[in-house]
């Protein structure tokens, strides 16, 4: 039995003091649900029953005000039970719930008015004498409604009155009573002792974080708030601290600090991968995730890949996007990847070169260039391919290049351009 | 399971000293998918569980990420190490993980640790110069990893493979403008020298050239506002 239901013809009329009999109610029983129809719920889960429902029953004056209660395990028999009992208290046995219905009159489940009409109609008037029907047939002949009907009559009722609580994330705190800390470095020391906790909770729980917040009490009164993340779910008290420290390191105190709490913020299951047996790097894909993610933890999201713009200038068109670790542990080839071909090397800013040009028709090649930052050699141009021009950001800041495609006396493949200006940059060479 | 494949590997390494894992000596090497390059090769590919050295010239970042693209296919995992930051998303197709260190230190550091994993098949190290100590260190991680890693890198130290790679001038084969004149590259022929203990071959094979395309307009001075994202 862990429903209690209590109720009163009283509280059906509008007005009345339900939320005060709710809250005195709550001096027994944690969670209380009141519902606009007159009923009043508690959760006797994990509570004696019969004790309860007759310390809720003085709570709520039964005496004076003609309240009764229901105890079943099943929402729909407790209320019946609360209505129809004869006694303040009715109490329903474990696996009886549709036993005791069975004589109760169908008003009690509340039908729709047309409904009700309609199984009046047949002679079905008691629950016991709808549950005795077959469900298909209930269904053909009443639709939806009566199927629903049906089910409450054998006391099958779906309603979650009370949801599942839950847990408290994973907490560690520490206040400095005597003193306070002005110096962000030396709170790693306090961190270290409450992710000491934090992590034990969290791989007791079997889950992992997603996310964790530094809170800083701040002598003044205030509270600094730094959210710190990790490149994937973990449980690991090493990551952790480096991640928190990498944030303590960088971080301005404003105020001197009377507190340090850990917070979890976000969690997740700390479940297996799944896999393909038939896969030769599943074997393997853990240790791959672990690594990109110590990686990314360490130095930033270096794990990327190109998402291509449309900008004219070629160092400005690539956009590099950051990349899950593990999605370094699912590999998988491009099916309609080109074959083997020299591609561009792009400078990420182009290098100023010295360059010798002759004329050729309307402008001028390249014959030799020397590369300014790597000494004073001058390499002779076998071939130049151009030009190519870019020219824009007339209204911003204008260029305007001419592009050559140059193969030198050692046989590299370079790509060199003239600005406005008249000065020549490498820009980069085919590999 | 992480953990508990640890704990076989660190039971199995208690028990016996001397196993070295699967991919030592049984495995073959690393095929580059470029057969005239391959048969060049020691064991028909680069050598796993070992440091191999490229001296760039023309080529080997096409050889390297056909190698990457031929682990792939064969159902394991390559990465990319760019330290300099000249992979150019245009021309990137995919063929491994790519990873853009904020710096050179950072690139070996990254190196090491991807090869260390043991989860990946080919790591290519480029644009970060190795010290002799650095070698010796990241020679070591690819022996615990059983991974090829490749330096794009002129040094030799420590390395089980050396190649030199360049175009040959004089084989570079153009698409002419109606003046005569170079207009595009068609492809280039590559000669690859590669050195081993005991071993010293030559190979020549022909690469084609992707075109990489610019937004042109023919007039300098003339302001192009077509697709410039603002």
């Amino acid at each position: 039995m862990t429903y209690v239901c209590l109720w009163s013809p009283r509280w059906a009329t509008a007005g009345a003091p339900l939320a005060d009999v709710a809250a005195a109610l709550l001096a027994d029983v944690p969670r209380v649900a009141v519902e606009a129809r007159g009923v009043v719920w508690a959760d006797a889960r994990g509570l004696p029953a019969p004790r309860l429902a007759w310390a809720l029953l003085e709570r709520a004056e039964w005496r004076t005000r003609e309240v009764r209660a229901g105890v079943a395990a099943v929402p729909v028999a407790a209320e019946a039970a609360a209505r129809s009992g004869s006694a303040p208290a009715t109490f329903v046995e474990p696996g009886r719930e549709r036993a005791s219905l069975a004589p109760l009159p169908l008003e009690l489940l509340a039908p729709e008015p047309r409904l009700r009409a309609l199984l009046d109609g047949v002679g079905v008037r008691t629950c016991g004498e709808l549950a005795s029907l077959a469900r298909e047939a209930v269904e053909v002949r009443f639709g939806a409604a009566g199927a629903a009907l049906w089910r409450l009559a054998r006391a099958d009722d779906p309603r979650r009155l009370f949801r599942p609580i839950p847990p408290e994330r994973p907490y560690a705190s520490m206040d400095f009573v005597e003193y306070e800390v002005r110096d962000a470095g030396r709170l790693a020391f306090t961190v270290n002792a409450l992710l000491g906790p934090l992590c034990a909770a969290l791989g007791e729980r079997g889950e992992r974080a997603r996310e964790v917040t530094l809170v800083l009490s701040l002598s003044g009164g205030g509270m600094l708030r730094e959210r710190v993340r990790a490149a994937r779910p973990t449980a690991e008290r090493d990551l952790w601290l480096r991640r928190v420290r990498g944030v303590l390191d960088r971080l301005v105190l404003p105020d001197g600090v009377v507190g340090v709490a850990l917070e979890v913020e976000g969690t997740e299951p700390a479940s297996a991968t799944q896999g393909d047996l038939f896969d030769r790097g599943f074997a393997t894909a853990a240790p791959v995730e672990e690594a990109v993610s110590r990686l990314v933890d360490e130095h930033g999201p270096l794990f990327v890949e190109p998402a291509a713009g449309g900008h004219p200038l070629p160092e400005r068109r690539t956009a590099w996007r950051a990349r899950e670790p593990e999605e370094a542990a699912e590999g998988g080839a491009d099916p309609f990847a080109a074959a083997p071909s020299l591609t561009l090397q792009l400078l990420p800013e182009p290098r100023r070169v010295a360059v010798r040009v002759r004329p050729r028709r309307d402008h001028a090649v390249p014959v030799q260039y020397c590369d300014l930052a790597r000494g004073r050699e001058w390499r002779e141009l076998l071939a130049a391919a151009g030009p190519e021009r870019i020219a824009g950001g007339a209204w911003e800041e204008g260029w305007a290049r001419e592009y050559f495609r140059c193969v030198t006396e050692a046989g590299a493949l370079v790509w060199l351009f003239r600005d406005a200006e008249d000065a020549w940059y490498i820009h980069g060479w085919w590999d | 399971m992480a953990s508990s494949v640890s704990a076989l590997r660190q039971l199995l390494e208690q028990r016996f000293p001397d196993a070295l894992p699967v991919t030592h000596r049984t495995a073959g090497g690393v095929a580059t998918g470029i057969a005239a390059l391959d048969r060049a090769l020691p064991g028909g590919g680069l050598p796993r569980g070992k440091l191999a050295a490229w001296t760039p010239g023309g080529g080997a970042t096409a050889a390297l990420r056909s190698a990457c693209r031929a682990a792939l296919e064969r159902g394991e995992r390559a990465a990319w190490v760019d330290g300099a930051g000249v992979a150019c998303g245009d021309g990137w197709r995919g063929e491994a993980a790519l990873f853009r260190p904020p710096g050179a230190r950072e690139a070996l550091a990254c190196a090491e640790e991807l090869v260390r994993s043991g989860g990946f098949a080919l790591v290519v190290l480029a644009g970060a110069r190795a010290a002799d100590t650095e070698r010796v260190r990241l020679s070591r991680a690819a022996k615990e990893g059983g991974a090829t890693l490749v330096l794009l890198d002129p040094g030799g130290f420590m390395a089980g493979v050396r190649l030199v790679s360049r175009i040959r001038p004089d084989g570079y084969r153009w698409r002419l403008d109606p003046f005569g004149e170079p207009a595009e590259v068609d492809s280039v022929t590559v000669r690859a020298h590669v050195e081993a203990l005991g071993w010293s071959k030559e190979a020549e094979f022909t690469l084609p050239v992707a075109a990489h395309d610019l937004r042109l307009s023919l007039e300098p001075a003339l302001g192009d506002r077509r697709g410039a994202a603002r």
